[in-house]
């Protein structure tokens, strides 16, 4: 029995870091693993992972190198996974449950006729998991016995893979085109460029709330602390629907999960769906003027204040601290 | 070839713990309080009720899976003014949220085969069980094209034009009829059902079909077995600061800066 794991790739073809969350998923499986990797630069991802080191319990590297999976359309990827699944020496397949894997992983499951254990947090043993449920609320622990497992990692509460000694890993190359036209085609793609780090994978992320009033005081005061912290920039639902930022910066239950060693949450309450996508943060402080904002009840340290006086000090005595 | 002037259009709904309430685990462990507590449909599949309603002469249908308690949710549709409901009653001894998604888009594909459809809504997940499948699955069942987390949708003349969420940004398809849409939340915000509306179909007879007669040939048992639920270990409790050096000498003493 073995593990077979997707590795995805940044649009720039970059192994990310989720990915490596994958693998370490996948060894507490205890099998040895196939790394899986597509796209046109499948091949170069596939040497990238060698030399890293990343390569602990991997046997070998399955690569299908076509641009046809570079947008990670479901409708060839699915039936892709499904035929090296079936009837192998494959007892699982783990991938990461973000977009991609929240997307692709499901119709897999419809292909396989296997119900897929999705989004888990733990692996207490090969056949029994736990996995967030009511936006983390509460805690499932399920257990799958027998048959193919489809597996999807919360790429968070999996610390990824560290690099190691590089080692001779084969490299195979796997084809697979679809008999007929799938019906869907790719158009475009809209993405916001930032300098700043990714937020789902930052080591310190200030959030701000509606409560920073409008896009360039967003901006001004946000911006500045997130510079000299070098963090990622988040928000809640109700600042980017008062168009204070960009959508792809909330967290919370409908936006991205995220569990950074620190996480400033600036004039944001704390509702329910926005606790669910930072409330794993290792520390958590809240800067807020209301003494009875439910933020404080998670909050590591809180400190009730004007946070148009207390942002622009923190930053002030950050950048010192730097100097120093 | 579908035109978008006379789409048939389903929409699956759930009936879930308001999103407001927060879930307490009930005694047997293995599922939340229902007495006394509000339960509405999935707001996500209320997003997919609105863009149904808002797709210029459909034929609209929705269809809930679960307890004849489920009629209030599908009067509530007809209410916004959905066509056509059916309520597929799980007459069955398992409890329909235990039912694998897997099943569930069993029941719908079977649903969907008996009926005829151009477009299938339904929201992205459901926020009890959270796990965003099951649309994925009925499009893989069908083999038809899937869009998930669907914030845009524009039909051009035999064609739909879908753009979804993704990391960083969104990303834009182009898809044939017939098709699975799943919707996020920014795609619309569903409308209020007012008083008056709703006592009009107060009394409507619901249609009604049950899993152990009208789809006995799909096995129900789970696949995935529940253990046991909890509540996550609590947080230790935070400490309060007076000021801004105050904060910055905790973090600096435990580390963290």
């Amino acid at each position: 029995v073995s593990t077979l794991t997707y590795i995805e790739l940044d649009r720039n073809g970059q192994i990310t870091s989720s990915a490596l969350s994958s693998l370490a998923a996948s060894r507490k499986l205890g099998d040895s693993i196939d790394a899986l990797i597509l796209g046109a630069n499948a091949m170069k991802a596939a040497s990238d992972l060698i030399s890293s080191g990343n390569t602990n319990n991997l046997e070998k590297i399955i690569v299908a190198e076509s641009p046809i999976y570079d947008h990670t359309l479901p409708e060839y990827i699915s039936p892709l996974i499904c035929e090296l699944m079936k009837g192998s020496k494959y007892s699982s397949f783990v991938m990461a449950s973000t977009e991609i894997g929240k997307n692709v992983l499901p119709r897999i499951g419809a292909l396989m006729n296997t119900q897929p254990i999705c989004d888990i947090t733990m692996i207490h043993n090969k056949d029994t998991f736990e996995r967030p449920i009511y936006a983390g609320n509460v805690l499932a622990t399920i257990k799958k016995d027998g048959g193919k497992k489809l597996i999807t990692i919360r790429a968070s509460s999996f610390p990824p893979v560290v690099e190691g000694t590089p080692e001779r890993i084969p490299i195979e190359k796997y084809s697979y085109t679809p008999e007929k036209d799938v019906g869907i085609r790719w158009d475009a793609e809209n993405l916001v460029t930032n300098k700043r780090p990714d937020l789902a994978s930052a080591k310190i992320v200030v959030s701000g709330g509606r409560a920073l009033k409008d896009k360039k005081t967003f901006d001004g005061l946000l911006g500045s602390l997130a510079d000299v912290l070098h963090a990622g920039i988040g928000s809640t639902r109700a600042a980017v629907d008062s168009g204070l930022c960009d959508n792809s910066l909330q967290v919370g239950q409908t936006g991205k999960i995220v569990a950074p060693d620190l996480y400033f949450a600036i004039g944001l309450s704390g509702a329910i769906q926005h606790l669910a996508g930072m409330k794993n943060s290792k520390v958590i402080v809240a800067i807020n003027n209301d003494a009875d904002a439910p933020i404080f009840q998670i909050a590591d340290y809180s400190l009730e204040g004007d946070l148009f006086e207390v942002v622009p000090e923190l930053t002030k005595k950050l950048k010192l601290m730097e100097k120093n | 070839m579908a035109s978008k002037q006379n789409l048939r259009v389903l929409v699956p709904v759930k009936r879930v713990l308001d999103y407001q309430l927060k879930p307490k685990i009930n005694a047997t462990r293995k599922g939340i309080e229902a007495t006394g507590y509000k339960f509405s449909i999935n707001p996500f599949d209320d997003i997919a009720i609105e863009q149904a309603l808002n797709i210029p002469n459909a034929v609209t249908h929705a269809v809930s899976i679960g307890s004849t308690k489920n009629e209030d949710i599908l009067k509530n549709c007809l209410a916004k003014g959905i066509n056509n409901v059916t309520l597929i009653e799980n007459n069955s001894n398992i409890e329909t949220n235990l039912l694998d998604p897997l099943t569930i888009a069993k029941i719908l594909k079977k649903f969907v085969l008996k009926n005829e459809f151009d477009l299938i809504l339904l929201g992205k997940q459901s926020i009890d069980n959270d796990y965003n499948n099951t649309g994925q699955m009925l499009a893989g069942l069908l083999d038809w094209p899937q869009v998930t987390n669907a914030s845009k949708v524009e039909f051009l003349s035999d064609e739909v034009k879908v753009s979804r969420e993704i990391d960083g940004g969104t990303q834009t398809l182009i898809s044939r009829f017939p098709l699975v849409i799943t919707c996020d939340l920014r795609l619309n915000t569903p409308r209020y059902v007012g008083l008056s509306k709703l006592m009009k179909v107060k009394r409507q007879k619901i249609p009604k079909l049950t899993l152990t007669e009208n789809f006995n040939d799909i096995d129900l048992n789970p696949t995935i077995e529940l253990l046991e639920l909890n509540e996550p270990k609590p947080k230790k409790k935070g400490i309060k600061v007076p000021n801004v050096d105050a904060l910055l000498e905790n973090l600096k003493r435990e580390k963290i800066l």
